[in-house]
């Protein structure tokens, strides 16, 4: 005889979200082949192609380069100035 | 004179947080940039399709609070990305902001990421699968359950789409592609209890679910089962 | 010998080097414990070619502890692939135990040279090889008690450990913080140099010049490579750093080249 823990039934879940009729065993298993990680990744970014280099983020290599030259406050406030700035502009030449 | 230890603390903390160090370091705003840069640009990456349902407003606010409050302890640049999961569990950032979802969003993205990068499985043996013997399972694979449907395109983001998503995701063992197969709450279950108990046979699991849930097993529902484990066999879930 | 840094971008494509690349380096944070695709990209070109290693995560000069787990785990990758050089920038990229994913530099003082000096000594001890430490671009100064080469040169000595000479970053730091270059490379103790980095960078608007690893290598850098490569063994290996913008080959066949010339003269003699 063998010795064997109790089994764990984790099947509330099932109980409580099944709300499906079940109308054969072949609907109870079937699934849905919904590609690759790619394909997916395409499809909800709405492109044509994913770079392959940052498809899952390839282990990003963090070197010595300078990232893109940016400050999100700064920007934000001259970004505001030079809007500003063209909205000026804008007017003036009308 | 400072010691090293304060001057260092001092151009880190204004690096991370925007702390107004005490002492005038010339180009500080260089490392500013670059510690929050390389931070933002990984999460970026990783993150893409989040990134998109949240709105780039949203995003880099998010972003924004993770790289200044967050002590990320994770020495490898690439799973760095991962600790922003721990971050808006931790500050209940979607709750607080009204996006539920985001959550499960983070953890469909990183494990897409986490999973094509995962070590290698030693391989099996085995080139059938019997219902009669306990599952065996490989490593490179994971079950994903979720509220909201993360992992599809166009998917509206409100409350009338809440329901019960479950996932496998797998490392196909040819092209070393991970996969996606949308399965139903029943064989997430049943997945899942095979995984819980790894001395019982999956015929004597699959017959303890059915029987919870008043359901027969005849012939059909074994041949389906057998079907189903040599499908995750195929996989590299099962070995 | 003349090596390249082993980038996904190129990891496909190193028959395209017109000069083959003699060894390849990568960051072990980037490749250990990596399995799949990757995984297998790896083993396969470290069959063909030597591996270096070039840290980022160390973080030698933070007065956090060393972290003895990963350290570990870079030890068992060294190990694994045969890695005999593991070099790491001389700099902090933690501070309070959260890593900033940067470089970040240390202060020029006595105090900080006690203080990195034993920790490249721990460090050398447990990994079982050298830690062959690099002298990095800085865009502030945090203390200037020491000379930045005066500091080098203090570490080199107390810690016993060698350096990786990046002459582009002797370069930038000469042009960013006034001092001359030539001068520089006079003055470093050059019998401890068992490596050497050189590639390009960028000169932004305002005259600050970063470290980017994105272009051609300029002139004035060969230059110092030229004289850098007298004075050492001429079959030190000699890096080709190269991170992004790699849409042409042409400017790094145009690179490796270069640095073949220069260093064939010294191995003939």
């Amino acid at each position: 005889m063998t010795n064997k823990k109790a089994l764990i039934l984790g099947s509330s879940l099932f109980v409580a979200s099944c709300s499906f009729a079940v109308q054969s065993s072949a609907d109870l298993f079937e699934t849905t082949d919904l590609g690759t990680s790619k394909e997916v990744k395409e499809s909800i970014l709405d492109i044509n192609e994913v770079d392959d280099h940052t498809l899952n983020a390839s282990p990003l290599e963090l070197c010595c380069a300078y990232g893109n030259p940016r400050d999100l406050t700064k920007r934000t406030r001259k970004s505001k100035r030079a809007m500003r700035k063209h909205n000026r502009k804008q007017k003036h030449s009308k | 004179m400072k010691s090293f230890i304060e001057l260092q603390k001092q151009i880190a903390e204004f690096s991370k947080k925007g702390i107004k160090p005490s002492v005038d370091f010339s180009n500080a705003n260089t490392y500013r940039k670059m510690v929050y840069d390389n931070t933002a640009n990984a999460l970026n990456t990783t993150y893409e399709m989040t990134k998109l349902a949240l709105g780039d407003d949203v995003w880099m606010s998010l972003v924004d609070e993770f790289v200044r409050n967050y002590h990320s302890d994770e020495p490898r640049y690439w799973r760095m990305p991962e600790r922003l999961i721990t971050f808006e569990e931790k500050a209940n950032w979607g709750a607080k902001h009204e996006v539920p979802w985001l959550g499960e969003s983070l953890k469909f993205e990183w494990k897409l990421t986490e999973l094509f990068h995962a070590p290698d499985d030693t391989s099996s043996d085995r080139d059938h699968i019997s219902i009669d013997q306990p599952a065996v399972f490989g490593t490179a694979w994971k079950l994903m359950s979720f509220n909201y449907p993360v992992y599809k395109p166009k998917w509206t983001k409100l409350s009338a789409d809440k329901g019960s998503y479950s996932i496998i995701l797998y490392r196909d063992a040819q092209t070393l592609e991970v996969k996606i197969e949308e399965i139903n709450p029943f064989l997430s279950v049943l997945v899942t209890t095979l995984k819980e108990n790894p001395s019982h046979s999956i015929k004597e699991i699959l017959m303890e679910i059915m029987g919870a849930n008043g359901l027969e097993v005849n012939d059909s529902v074994l041949d389906s089962t057998s079907k189903f484990c040599n499908k995750l066999l195929v996989f590299g879930v099962l070995k | 010998m003349i090596g390249i840094g082993l980038r996904r971008e190129i990891a496909h494509d190193l028959h395209r080097f017109e000069i083959q690349p003699d060894f390849l380096e990568l960051a072990p944070e980037n490749w250990m414990s990596i399995g799949g695709y990757w995984g297998k990209t790896l083993k396969e070109v470290s069959e063909s070619r030597k591996l270096t290693a070039h840290g980022l995560s160390l973080s030698i000069g933070s007065p956090d502890p060393i972290n003895w787990g990963f350290l570990k785990e870079i030890k068992s990758f060294l190990d694994e692939y045969n890695i005999d050089i593991y070099s790491e920038h001389l700099a902090f990229s933690t501070y309070d135990n959260a890593h900033l994913y940067e470089s970040l530099p240390i202060p020029f003082t006595e105090e900080a040279v006690k203080h990195v000096s034993n920790r490249i000594r721990e460090v050398q001890d447990f990994i079982e090889r050298p830690l062959i430490i690099e002298n990095i671009t800085y865009y502030t100064v945090l203390d200037s008690q020491l000379r930045e080469v005066d500091f080098l040169n203090a570490i080199l000595a107390e810690s016993n450990c060698e350096l990786l000479l990046d002459v582009n970053n002797i370069y930038v730091n000469g042009k960013n913080h006034g001092y001359d270059p030539k001068k520089f490379l006079e003055e470093i103790d050059t019998s401890r140099v068992s490596y050497v980095h050189v590639g390009g960078h960028q000169t932004l608007d305002s005259g600050l010049i970063l470290d980017t690893h994105n272009n051609l290598v300029i002139d004035p850098v060969y230059e110092l490579l030229t004289e850098l490569v007298k004075r050492i063994n001429p079959t030190t290996p000699i890096l080709l750093e190269r991170d992004s913008n790699f849409e042409s080959f042409a400017e790094l066949n145009t690179d490796m080249k270069r640095i073949k010339e220069i260093i064939s003269p010294e191995l003939v003699k």
